[in-house]
C-alpha cells in the first residue's frame, strides 16, 4: 500500500496521543485509502440546505 | 413436564403458571440451571454465571408469590444480562480485558429494574469485545457458538444473549444495539429481538459504544415475551440524557391480539439487494402471510440507505469513548477491536459533522415515507450465520441491513421467518415510527400467531 496512507493514519492517531504499531497501520491503511469523504447534505439535496442545529423556542 | 421443556417455558407462559401455582420459580430456575450446566461448556454464552444468586432470587420470588406480592411479569423468571450492564455485586467486563476485574459500585438502571421486578438473574452474558463487532468471537472469554450449528457464530454483539435464549439457558436476555447487535443475533439464532425507540430504555450504567446510537432491549423466544420484558425495563430515567419522558403510560403489549387488517406495510426493496436466495424466499413467504392477515403491502424505496450505511458516526463516537485506553492500554484490546477503534480516530471532524447532517436528512426522509405506510418490512440480515473459522473483515456485512435503523432511532423487531438449506434460522425485521412499540409488537405477534418458526428449538444434545 502507498506509504502516504500509512503515514496519514499515523499522523491522525499521534495527534490524539495514540501510538499505532506497524501491524495496526497495516490493518488501517486500506480503510484510510478507501475512505471517501462524507458528502454534505447540501451536495446531495439542495444547495441552500441549512445545517440543522439547536433551535430555541420561547414559550 | 420434562426438565428441558420447563427450561423453554417463555416469559408470558411462566408468568401465568407461576401465578396459578402450577410451577414454582425454584423449579423453573433449577431446570434452567441443569440445562446450563450441561450445555454451557459447549455454547459459552455466559462470561459469569451467577447460579447461587439465581437460586436465592428464585426462593425470594416464590416467597413473594406466596405472600401475593406481584412485582412484574418477570418475577421468578430466569433472565440474563449482557455483560455490558453494570451489576454492583458481579464483575462487569464488557467482554474486555480492560474491564476484566471491574465490579461496579452501582447497578445499571436496567439491572435495577430487573431486580426490582423480581427477575431471577442467571448471570452475565458473553458478547463481542466492548460490543464492537458482530460475531461474539471473543478473544478474552472464548467464542460463543450458535446453538443451531456449533461451528458457526451466533452473531453479535449480543451473541451470548441470542445463544442463551435460543438454547434454553434463559427465558429472556438483555441485549444492546448500536449497529444491529440485538437484531443480528436474534436473526442468526432464531429468536425474537426488539430494539426499542432511542431513549425508551435507560442506558445509564451500560458501557457505551456510541452514545447517539446505543439502544438497550430484550431478546426472547416470542414477541409477546419481548413486549412484557420491554415493559419491565422501559421508562424515563434522569440519569440518561436521552431518556424519553412520555405523558401516557407505556405498554408495549397493549395491542397484542388486535387484528392487522388494513395496516399498510412498506416493503423496503433496497434491503433485498445482495441477500441470499434462501433469505429472500423466506421473507417473501412472510410477506404473503401478512397479506393473508389483511395487511396491505406496497414497495417503498429508500435510496439514501447506501450513504447511511457508510456513515462513520459509530466509529468516531467509539473512538472518543476509548481514546484514553487507546493511549495507555492499546495492547489490552484484541487486534480486531483496536483496529476498528483506531479507524474511528482517523475520521475528520468535518466528516463527522456532515455524517450527523446526513443522518438527520435520512431520518426526516424515513418519516416522510412513513406518512404513507404504518410499518416497514425487510430482511434482518442478508445471509445466515457463517462459520467461525471463516470470520474475516467482511463479516461486518452482517450489519449492512440493520445499521441504518440505529441512526433513525425508531423501534425495530426481528422475528424468525424460516430456515435455509443448512437448517440455519432466518429473520425478518419490522420497523415502526418512533414510540410505536405497541403497534410493532401487535403486527409481529400477529405473524407469530400464524407461523411456528419461533417455536423451533435447536437439536442440542
Amino acid at each position: 500500500m502507498p506509504a502516504d496512507h500509512r503515514e496519514l493514519a499515523r499522523a491522525n492517531l499521534e495527534r490524539l496521543g495514540i501510538r499505532p504499531g506497524d501491524e495496526d497501520l497495516e490493518r488501517l491503511a486500506p480503510f484510510v485509502q478507501r475512505r471517501s469523504y462524507v458528502p454534505a447534505p447540501h451536495l446531495v439535496t439542495e444547495p441552500w440546505t441549512l445545517p440543522r442545529t439547536v433551535r430555541w423556542n420561547r414559550g | 413436564m420434562a426438565n428441558d421443556d420447563l427450561a423453554f417455558v417463555g416469559i408470558a407462559e411462566a408468568a401465568q403458571r407461576l401465578r396459578d401455582r402450577e410451577i414454582t420459580s425454584v423449579e423453573l430456575t433449577e431446570a434452567t440451571i441443569l440445562r446450563l450446566e450441561r450445555l454451557e461448556p459447549t455454547i459459552n454464552a455466559y462470561i459469569t454465571p451467577t447460579l447461587e444468586l439465581a437460586r436465592d432470587a428464585a426462593q425470594r420470588a416464590d416467597a413473594d408469590f406466596a405472600a401475593s406480592i406481584d412485582r412484574s411479569p418477570l418475577q421468578g423468571v430466569p433472565i440474563a444480562l449482557k455483560d455490558l450492564c453494570a451489576t454492583h455485586d458481579i464483575r462487569t467486563t464488557a467482554g474486555s480485558r480492560i474491564l476484566g476485574d471491574w465490579v461496579p459500585q452501582t447497578d445499571a438502571t436496567v439491572t435495577r429494574k430487573l431486580r426490582e421486578g423480581g427477575a431471577v438473574l442467571m448471570g452475565k452474558l458473553n458478547l463481542h469485545e466492548f460490543a464492537y463487532g458482530v460475531t461474539s468471537a471473543n478473544e478474552h472469554y472464548g467464542v460463543v457458538r450458535n446453538p443451531w450449528d456449533l461451528e458457526r457464530h451466533p452473531g453479535g454483539s449480543s451473541g451470548g444473549s441470542g445463544a442463551a435464549v435460543a438454547s434454553g439457558l434463559a427465558a429472556g436476555a438483555i441485549g444492546t444495539d448500536t449497529g444491529g447487535s440485538i437484531r443480528i443475533p436474534a436473526s442468526l439464532c432464531g429468536v425474537t429481538g426488539l430494539m426499542p425507540s432511542y431513549g425508551r430504555v435507560s442506558r445509564a450504567g451500560v458501557v457505551p459504544l456510541s452514545w447517539s446510537l446505543d439502544h438497550v432491549g430484550p431478546l426472547t423466544r416470542s414477541v409477546e415475551d419481548a413486549a412484557l420484558f420491554l415493559n419491565a425495563i422501559a421508562g424515563y430515567d434522569p440519569a440518561d440524557h436521552s431518556s424519553i419522558r412520555e405523558s401516557n403510560p407505556f405498554d408495549a403489549a397493549a395491542q397484542l391480539g388486535e387484528p392487522i387488517e388494513g395496516l399498510r406495510i412498506g416493503i423496503v426493496r433496497d434491503q433485498f439487494l445482495g441477500v441470499s436466495d434462501d433469505v429472500a424466499r423466506a421473507v417473501e413467504d412472510a410477506i404473503e402471510v401478512f397479506r393473508g392477515l389483511g395487511a396491505v403491502t406496497r414497495d417503498v424505496s429508500l435510496p439514501m440507505l447506501e450513504s447511511v450505511r457508510a456513515l462513520p458516526i459509530l466509529s468516531v463516537e467509539a473512538a472518543a469513548y476509548h481514546a484514553e485506553w487507546l493511549r495507555n492500554r492499546p495492547g489490552d484490546y484484541s487486534d480486531e477491536v483496536r483496529s476498528l477503534l483506531m479507524m474511528g480516530a482517523t475520521v475528520s471532524a468535518v466528516d463527522y459533522v456532515n455524517a450527523l447532517r446526513v443522518r438527520r436528512e435520512f431520518t426526516d426522509f424515513v418519516a416522510h415515507i412513513m406518512r404513507n405506510v404504518d410499518l416497514l418490512l425487510m430482511p434482518t440480515c442478508s445471509r445466515t450465520a457463517s462459520r467461525i473459522d471463516e470470520i474475516d473483515a467482511s463479516v461486518l456485512q452482517f450489519a449492512r441491513l440493520t445499521s441504518p435503523w440505529d441512526h433513525t432511532g425508531q423501534p425495530v423487531i426481528s422475528v424468525p421467518c424460516g430456515f435455509d438449506g443448512d437448517g440455519l434460522p432466518i429473520g425478518l425485521s419490522l420497523a415502526a415510527p418512533p414510540l410505536e412499540e405497541a403497534l410493532l409488537c401487535r403486527v409481529a405477534h400477529a405473524y407469530q400467531q400464524e407461523t411456528a418458526w419461533h417455536l423451533q428449538r435447536p437439536a442440542l444434545a
